[in-house]
């Protein structure tokens, strides 16, 4: 005999058969996010990682062209100074250079003492100075013989300057060549 | 909110008679000598026209009785069928046909969207005519008995007359050995009276049925909570 029902609902297989569904379909679902999360998470992981990775190098990239034209802006400046430095180098280390000399000059003067003028004629030099005293020529002229460049060293005039207070010393000497 | 209602392996079986609701929880069972056994049962008397003719004028006590006896026994996620008794709410009668594959035009029921009503094939009987079970009930009735179900937030599976059920627990008993050729005996014996199909004795042998229980008054609501039992599948 076939059943008699006055309503059309869900029997309990129909009930049955919708909870084992939803189970299965939430385990189903459950597996799948953790079998593609076992093959996707480590993908992920590398993504982060050479992403991370990547920026801190764009950062040390982005340094280093900074730094890179920065280098080549001071090498040729480097270039530049290397080659103005050689050519003084070999203005300075000329055997005809007076810079020594001139040095050993300037050594000599002090505040009080101002060199005036300096005439040199082969190894014969004539130095004028305007000193306050005849003092200050004196030890002027012991500085400039105590030095290894000059020998000879003798006070040629010392006479009042007409304008000012100062006393205009007139020193001849031989410049010794090395 | 869980999105799955929770199932319970359990049938509660609920009678509307014109003047009680009978509550019945069933199990089966390895255990006992009978493949039934009859867990709870409870029967709520509505002396106050609670229910007239099958039409519940005062759901709200109805209501009450059940959501109590699910809630005693705990049983809210339980399967639950409700079994309309004879009664003027429920138009049955046994009707003989010359064929067996009737068409329902054969009946002379006048169709009705108001009336719901079906026919089933029971038996053959002498005069080589063939008996048919029809019955008929109002559509607000079964509506008014769907919203009672949602009232007391049960899971109402089945609406079915108490005949039904009763036939049901008829074929249950004999089991493999139901032929129609005996219910036809049968009930020709007992004049097409469903009711004197199931005795009390076949009803012990088919269910283990509490002391406390009067077994020869409350014979129909037990047998056919029995029938609804046996037609649903429940799992076990």
């Amino acid at each position: 005999m076939k059943k008699v029902n006055f309503i059309t609902t869900l029997s309990p297989q129909k009930q049955y058969e919708i909870r084992r569904w939803f189970w299965v379909t939430i385990f189903l679902c459950i597996s799948a996010i953790a079998v593609v999360a076992y093959f996707i998470v480590p993908q992920v992981c590398l993504y982060w990682s050479l992403k991370k990775e990547i920026t801190s190098l764009h950062k040390k990239t982005q340094l280093y062209a900074d730094a890179t034209k920065n280098r080549d802006a001071l090498k040729s400046e480097y270039d530049k100074f290397r080659v103005r430095e050689n050519k003084i180098d070999v203005y300075t280390n000329k055997a005809k250079n007076p810079h020594r000399y001139i040095a050993v000059i300037m050594q000599a003067c002090n505040e009080q003492v101002k060199l005036e003028a300096l005439r040199c004629n082969k190894k014969e030099c004539e130095i004028t100075i305007l000193c306050p005293t005849p003092e200050h020529a004196t030890v002027f002229i012991k500085h400039l013989t105590a030095s290894d460049v000059f020998s000879r060293v003798k006070m040629v005039s010392l006479q009042q300057d007409g304008q000012s207070k100062l006393m205009r010393c007139v020193v001849k000497g031989t410049m010794i060549t090395s | 909110m869980w999105p799955i209602p929770v199932l319970e392996h359990e049938l509660v079986s609920i009678s509307f008679f014109p003047d009680a609701l009978v509550c019945s929880w069933i199990q089966k069972t390895k255990t006992g000598t009978a493949p039934l056994v009859l867990r709870a049962y409870q029967h709520y008397p509505l002396t106050n026209l609670e229910l007239e003719n099958l039409i519940p004028f005062n759901p709200t006590v109805i209501k009450k009785c059940i959501i109590s006896f699910l809630r005693e026994h705990g049983l809210q996620n339980a399967f639950v069928t409700f079994c309309l008794c004879n009664d003027s709410g429920v138009m049955e009668k046994f009707v003989a046909m010359p064929i067996s594959t009737p068409h329902r035009s054969d009946f002379g029921i006048a169709q009705s969207s108001n009336m719901l009503w079906e026919y089933r094939y029971l038996y053959p009987n002498d005069h080589g005519q063939y008996v048919f079970y029809v019955y008929s009930i109002p559509r607000s009735l079964i509506l008014q008995y769907q919203l009672l179900a949602v009232a007391a937030q049960c899971n109402l599976i089945t609406i079915t007359t108490q005949t039904m059920a009763l036939l049901d627990a008829y074929k249950t008993i004999f089991g493999v050995a139901f032929r129609r050729s005996q219910l036809a005996v049968d009930m020709m014996r007992y004049d097409n009276n469903v009711e004197q199909l199931i005795s009390v004795d076949a009803l012990r042998r088919m269910m283990s049925i509490p002391a406390g229980i009067n077994t020869i008054d409350e014979r129909l609501p037990i047998a056919a909570a029995c029938g609804l039992m046996c037609v649903e599948r429940i799992e076990e």
